[in-house]
């Protein structure tokens, strides 16, 4: 399938996005300002915990199968720059969810994962 | 003759370029202070590719700035208060932007500076907020990032 068709098809059925903003930085004290967060249609969350990486971290580095990407972002002192893509019916139980498709950083793997990936594909 | 054509075309725009840089660099201190600064605020806009490149050529510029300023003895730089307090208001931008870049951020997007920890971002001390929004979600397909302000 061409990426256009893929992309319609995506715009039309559009992914529930879910943005974690961590501090990496010593600078980041705080998510980015509303004025930027109003740019992105998502739900976004402020971690200053980074709780969500800490639960993410042991599930992911189990199963490696689904990521494309740098894993050192996923593997190392924790994850960011990371994109998980989830069909419907997934349910986050008792652990953080395994992702169909994910990579790691975003800016290089944003593409490909959400419309190449052969799994992703049956979705949109 | 049609080289000869594009050859002056060339030309012509890298003398300019060769004279701007030839009298910022001998007598016009400001001129390399501004570069210095329009540096460090282009790497706000521009692609992440070019960030470093333009961040360290904004300190190379600042640092031939406080070589004109402070060191060169030959060129008889105007010493002025006006572009001391240029040099020293392009370093404290461009030294904004590399420690506190966020906040610069913050400000070059324009209105909203203020922070929403509470408001459009759910400030999170435990995953439950999150999993309940994604369970609520799951007849949608789903997309989570974890990202960095900066």
């Amino acid at each position: 399938m061409e990426k256009s068709e893929l992309l319609r098809k995506a715009t039309g059925r559009a992914p529930r996005v879910f943005i974690v903003w961590e501090p990496v930085l010593d600078t980041d004290w705080d998510p980015p300002n509303a004025a930027a967060l109003a740019r992105v249609t998502a739900r976004h969350f402020w971690d200053q915990k980074k709780v969500v990486a800490q639960a993410a971290q042991p599930v992911l580095k189990r199963d490696l199968s689904n990521f494309e990407g740098k894993a050192r972002l996923i593997t190392g002192d924790h994850v960011w720059d990371y994109v998980a893509v989830y069909p419907p019916g997934v349910q986050w139980g008792a652990e953080f969810p395994l992702p169909a498709a994910s990579g790691a950083p975003i800016v290089d793997i944003a593409q490909p994962v959400l419309f190449h990936s052969p799994r992703l594909a049956a979705l949109w | 003759m049609r080289n000869n054509t594009g050859l002056r075309r060339l030309f012509a725009p890298l003398s300019a370029i060769a004279g701007i840089l030839a009298a910022s660099l001998c007598c016009l201190p400001l001129g390399t202070f501004l570069l210095a600064a329009g540096s460090g605020s282009a790497a706000f806009l521009l692609p992440p590719g070019a960030q470093p490149w333009l961040m360290g050529f904004a300190a190379l510029m600042l640092g031939v700035g406080f070589w004109q300023t402070y060191f060169r003895k030959s060129c008889r730089t105007d010493r002025g208060p006006f572009s001391i307090a240029v040099l020293w208001l392009a370093t404290v931008a461009i030294g904004a932007m590399w420690l506190l870049p966020q906040q610069v951020a913050g400000l070059l997007a324009g209105s909203g500076t203020q922070a929403v920890t509470g408001g459009q971002a759910t400030a999170l001390d435990t995953t439950e907020p999150l999993r309940q929004s994604f369970n609520a979600a799951s007849s949608e397909t789903r997309l989570i990032a974890l990202l960095s302000p900066t």
